[in-house]
């Protein structure tokens, strides 16, 4: 808890002095006597950077002390981080390669991630489902998907 | 009768939105009973499906998940001891022990009769005191309405969260970006880094779609490689239609529950775990049985239930008439609504009320639904609990992105998307809680519009958030929440151990 505020503390100081510095590039005020663009973020910036900073203190002056914590296992860890990059991929390649090809491979990647190991299971749902939901958006919810490869 | 409520009853009765509900009374019951799907994740599934619909359907097909949600996480926590919902936490209490003695079908029949009574009595409430609070709401200037959202935000930020601090730099982080876009006064660019995407603004929906579901994704490859056990789900379990001295039982429990629940659902950032517990403690303290708690009783069940489904009514009134959601379900709903071009608060009973009696007749209707489908599918519905969750998952995938995407055919928004669900992800770890962000970002922009608003008005001169009575009273309220959780840390550490 204690390293975790203080690393909060710190990144969200961060940030405030980059919005801070954002915040300054606005115009202040446009017509005299009204708030301008940059009024409210002056006010949310000095808000956060005071909150940011007690959080800080809080994680400095906090005892060291961890609660135990329930690991998910190294498998588990990677996996889950297999899951996040392949969605990544897939939202990269999905303008250009389309709905069709793309999401059977994210589908059975990851269903792989969730711990299926049967190929033919693996093959069936992901072929499936994507006809589905391609048949149940494309056709009856008319969502404009680029169906097929854009070359 | 008021032509409005004419109007909004026909709508809300129309064979499409009746169908839209008992969809949505189906998809909530098994969203709400399959463990780690909450009912704002199934809401959020089919949010795709309601940009074609019209709003009236698209209402009724929301209000049914939310109502059948609530329900269906009863049937888990009954049958498994896994609640479905955080709202079924305390239903589980009594409800698995009568199931272990081989009363499950009484204890799903009193979650079922339960959950209706306290759905109806919300709604009696939604109905009387809705069109009450809008029309004192409308004789609010813009100062009262700035009040009154940043009293909204601070309650929200204290009630929800252990650390006051993380939960308002949560919501701070909300405002943020809210931030980003045009200015909603003059129209000023601000932080769009010369991307045209970001002249709009975040799509509130889309950071919603990625703050739930990629959470929700990581969680589900985590628990499904732990394996960690369900049991078996039973699938004998008797009656569910209990008897004349159940009903006379569980009276009492689902009264309180229903005035507890509807109460806390008015608080906006409390919900149905609070109520659900609250209830159950209020219920035992007014048995003449109290020992009965805990070992499997029906007034056990009865409050809970009662309770979490009338806080759905409860939290639809602050919703509706101040445009302030209570949970993230109603923030969903306004984000729907919105989609919709209808912005909840006080001028939809001015300007449309007919759409204000459609939300609260779709509520009867939704708690009609649920309770028919609930009571005919039940041993239908709990094979659900068996589905492979190596499935759900990469479809639930499938469905945000196609949601994100379809909100205005972009694949901007569905980068949108990953990168808040990366952020849900960062704050949870770093133990932030996300509903105050979720809020912020809901109210950001009315509390930036009626605080420049009051300010022009006033000639810049600060001094009118203190001189107009009901703004002051909404800051001294601000300034109490606040302060409450630190006074009773120092309260705490003060008193010898």
């Amino acid at each position: 808890m204690r390293t975790k505020n203080i690393a909060a503390g710190l990144g969200l100081l961060a940030f405030g002095a980059l919005y801070a510095y954002m915040t300054a590039q606005l115009p202040r005020r446009l017509i005299g006597n009204v708030p301008g663009p940059s009024f409210f973020p002056w006010v949310l910036t000095w808000c956060f950077l005071l909150l940011s900073a007690v959080l800080l203190i809080q994680g400095l002056l906090a005892e060291r002390w961890s609660p135990p914590r329930m690991e998910a296992g190294k498998g588990a860890g990677r996996r889950t981080a297999a899951g996040l990059l392949f969605l990544a991929v897939y939202l990269g390649g999905l303008p250009f390669l389309g709905f069709l090809l793309v999401t059977p491979l994210l589908f059975a990647a990851l269903m792989w991630a969730a711990g299926e190991g049967r190929p033919i299971y693996i093959a069936g749902w992901s072929v499936g489902m994507t006809a589905f939901l391609y048949l149940m958006f494309h056709y009856l919810f008319q969502v404009p998907f680029p169906a097929a490869p854009d070359f | 009768m008021d032509p409005a409520v004419l109007e909004g009853f026909l709508s809300a009765t129309a064979p499409e939105a009746l169908a839209a509900m008992a969809a949505g009374a189906l998809i909530g019951l098994i969203a709400g009973m399959l463990p780690g799907i909450t009912i704002s994740s199934g809401i959020i599934i089919v949010l795709p499906l309601t940009f074609v619909m019209g709003p009236h359907v698209a209402i009724s097909l929301l209000l049914g998940i939310y109502s059948g949600g609530m329900t269906g996480g009863s049937f888990s926590a009954i049958l498994l001891n896994i609640p479905g919902t955080p709202s079924a936490s305390a239903t589980g209490l009594d409800g698995y022990q009568m199931a272990r003695r081989g009363e499950a079908g009484l204890a799903l029949g009193t979650s079922i009769f339960s959950s209706f009574f306290g759905g109806m009595f919300s709604l009696i409430c939604l109905w009387l005191i809705a069109p009450q609070l809008a029309a004192v709401a409308l004789k609010f200037q813009a100062v009262d309405l700035f009040s009154l959202v940043f009293f909204g935000l601070t309650i929200i930020s204290s009630f929800a969260v252990q650390s006051v601090v993380k939960g308002l730099l949560s919501g701070l982080i909300g405002l943020i970006l809210v931030t980003v876009g045009q200015d909603p006064i003059m129209g000023t660019a601000r932080y769009t880094f010369g991307e045209v995407n970001l002249l709009q603004g975040v799509h509130f929906l889309t950071a919603l779609i990625g703050l739930f579901a990629i959470p929700q994704l990581v969680d589900g490859i985590q628990e499904n490689l732990r394996g960690l056990a369900r049991g078996e789900v039973l699938s004998r379990f008797g009656s569910i239609y209990p008897r004349w001295r159940h009903y006379k039982a569980m009276t009492l429990p689902s009264l309180i529950g229903s005035v507890v629940g509807t109460f806390i659902g008015i608080l906006p950032g409390t919900g149905g775990p609070i109520a659900a517990f609250l209830s159950y403690d209020y219920a035992k303290k007014a048995s003449k049985k109290p020992e009965a708690f805990g070992t499997g009783c029906v007034e056990g069940v009865a409050a809970p239930e009662a309770a979490n489904n009338a806080v759905c009514g409860g939290a639809l009134i602050p919703m509706m008439t101040l445009g302030i959601p209570g949970d993230p379900v109603t923030a969903i709903l306004i984000g729907a609504l919105l989609v919709h071009g209808l912005a909840p608060g006080p001028m939809l009973f001015l300007e449309r009320a007919d759409f204000a009696y459609t939300i609260i007749f779709s509520f009867f209707w939704s708690n009609i639904f649920t309770i028919a489908i609930a009571l005919l599918g039940v041993r239908l519905l709990v094979k659900v609990l068996d589905a492979p969750k190596a499935v759900l998952i990469p479809a639930i995938a499938v469905l945000c992105v196609i949601g994100s995407f379809a909100l205005r055919n972009s694949f901007f928004d569905t980068y949108v998307m990953f990168s808040f669900g990366l952020l849900g992800l960062l704050m949870r770890w770093l133990d932030m809680p996300v509903v105050p962000l979720i809020l912020a970002l809901v109210l950001g922009r009315p509390l930036e519009e009626n605080l420049r608003v009051a300010l022009t008005a006033s000639k810049g001169d600060a001094s009118i958030l203190f001189t107009s009575p009901i703004s002051l009273a909404f800051l001294i309220l601000s300034v109490f929440t606040i302060a409450w959780p630190f006074l009773q840390e120092w309260r705490r550490r003060g008193r010898p151990a």
